[in-house]
């Protein structure tokens, strides 16, 4: 396979140009975190596989719905892949089961068609600063700032749930995504 | 709301974390003011970064298969519609009717000077040909403008954070079509998609209906399925005023179909 390295803004081109290989190479490039992301937020694989399917989907039929001046595409991609399955989570109600860790499916063999070193690398570069920089909050911080985006909480319903006043969490939250902010600064693609 | 007001909850919005009312007026001053807008974007683009802290988790293989299956099986977006009648608009074909009215307006002042000469029939008939053949390329784009303007409408009212929504549940088990509505008040607007409708027989048609206040039932039209039983719409809602809307899907052989059955319903309802 010829390995002409492109963007992913360059790939999304292609996709509105209706190139299924562009596609695929998303796909395969971001299909893992995307179906990470969904499966945390839901705590359900057959629900985070259709989540997942739906991102996917809805991107091949309408890649006009990201807007490359507004950042990155995976910046995107997650934000939509984490708000759908947050909108999931609150019809359904299934917000219970939300601190259920996902689990790798060993029955599951490794997706071939998955595998870009470079990309993985800079993935995992950029999750290992991010990771690094939730670590370093204060767990109450840390507890506030994923339940409100992991859980799809409102404060309200923080606060409720860890029956704190709703000013404390909302501090906590504000405050916990000061100091990411501060930390992550020029380490990650994000203009900050 | 000042720019400071903004920025004390902007991370809270980003995070989509604030009660709705909260959130719609964070929301309204970023619509009207750049620097916060910019800001919010930001916030936002951090807040997706949050995501990449999961453990991450092999996607199944059948989720790629799925995707990449339902890629290749519609691989040029607009073909499938191009080829397939357009969905009708629930308002009724406006498009088509500007579409035929200036076709023939257009035909007209073509044919006019040319009429009164034999000499010019054969050319006329090849330019009334081009012309008939240009009225079915603008019918048929003006048709998918119509969709994708849906399409955007319905877009538009998902990212309204204010906007309702509902997945359509099938009434018996046997139906594996699938739908959404999104209802947003504040546009006075809902739009509906529906997937996998199956082909209907001839003679049958698909008729949405909805329930408004006083349980009178109304009629939102009918919905055409393309190829892979896609369909969308979108009602407006300018008179809705109670609580909640039950929104029906039904296969009939007819308007008002006694005997027809509902295929899929939703519930809408506005927030206590
Ligand atoms: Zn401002």
């Amino acid at each position: 396979m010829s390995r002409v390295e492109r963007t992913d803004e360059e790939l999304v081109g292609l996709v509105r140009a209706r190139d299924e290989r562009a596609f695929e190479t998303l796909y395969g490039k971001y299909s893992d975190i995307v179906y990470s992301v969904s499966l945390r937020v839901l705590a359900d694989p057959t629900l985070a596989q259709d989540v997942a399917q739906e991102v996917f989907l809805r991107f091949w039929r309408m890649p006009d719905s990201y807007d490359a001046s507004r950042g990155r595409f995976m910046n995107w991609l997650l934000s939509v892949t984490r708000n759908r399955a947050v909108d999931e989570v609150r019809s359904r109600g299934r917000r219970r089961q939300r601190e259920v860790a996902p689990a790798v499916m060993p029955e599951d063999p490794p997706d071939a068609h998955a595998e870009d070193p470079l990309h993985n690398a800079q993935l995992e570069a950029e999750r290992s600063a991010v990771r690094n920089a939730l670590r370093l909050l204060p767990e109450e911080q840390r507890t506030a700032l994923e339940l409100a985006y992991f859980g799809g909480l409102t404060q309200q319903e923080i606060a409720a749930l860890l029956n704190q006043p709703l000013g404390t969490v909302k501090t906590r939250t504000r405050l916990a995504m000061k100091k990411l902010r501060l930390t992550l600064a020029g380490e990650v693609g994000v203009g900050l | 709301m000042t720019c400071q007001d903004f920025l004390d909850d902007i991370d809270l919005s980003a995070l989509q974390t604030l009660e709705e009312g909260e959130d719609a007026r964070l929301r309204a001053h970023a619509a009207g003011c750049e620097d916060c807008r910019t800001r919010l974007l930001a916030s936002e683009a951090m807040v997706s970064t949050l995501g990449l802290t999961v453990s991450v988790a092999r996607a199944p293989r059948a989720l790629r298969s799925a995707v990449l299956d339902a890629v290749r099986a519609a691989p040029v977006a607009g073909s499938a519609q191009r080829s397939s009648p357009a969905p009708v608009p629930l308002s009724g074909g406006r498009s088509r009717r500007w579409a035929s009215r200036y076709g023939s307006l257009a035909a007209a002042l073509l044919v006019a000077p040319l009429a009164g000469s034999l000499l010019w029939n054969a050319r006329l008939q090849g330019q009334v040909n081009d012309l008939k053949q240009l009225q079915r390329q603008v019918t048929e784009l003006q048709q998918e403008t119509a969709q994708i303007q849906r399409q955007n409408d319905g877009l538009v009212l998902f990212s309204v954070p204010s906007a309702i929504k509902a997945d359509f549940q099938p009434v018996t088990e046997s139906v594996a079509a699938r739908g959404a509505a999104t209802w947003s008040p504040d546009r006075n607007k809902c739009y509906v998609r529906f997937d996998q409708l199956p082909k209907p027989s001839d003679g049958q048609s698909y008729r949405l209906w909805y329930v408004v206040d006083n349980n009178r039932v109304v009629d939102a039209g009918v919905l055409n399925p393309d190829d892979e039983g896609r369909a969308d719409a979108t009602i407006d809602t300018s008179r809705w005023r109670g609580k909640a809307y039950e929104m029906v899907l039904r296969l009939e052989y007819r308007p008002s179909d006694a005997e027809a059955k509902a295929l899929l319903t939703a519930i809408l309802s506005r927030p206590q």
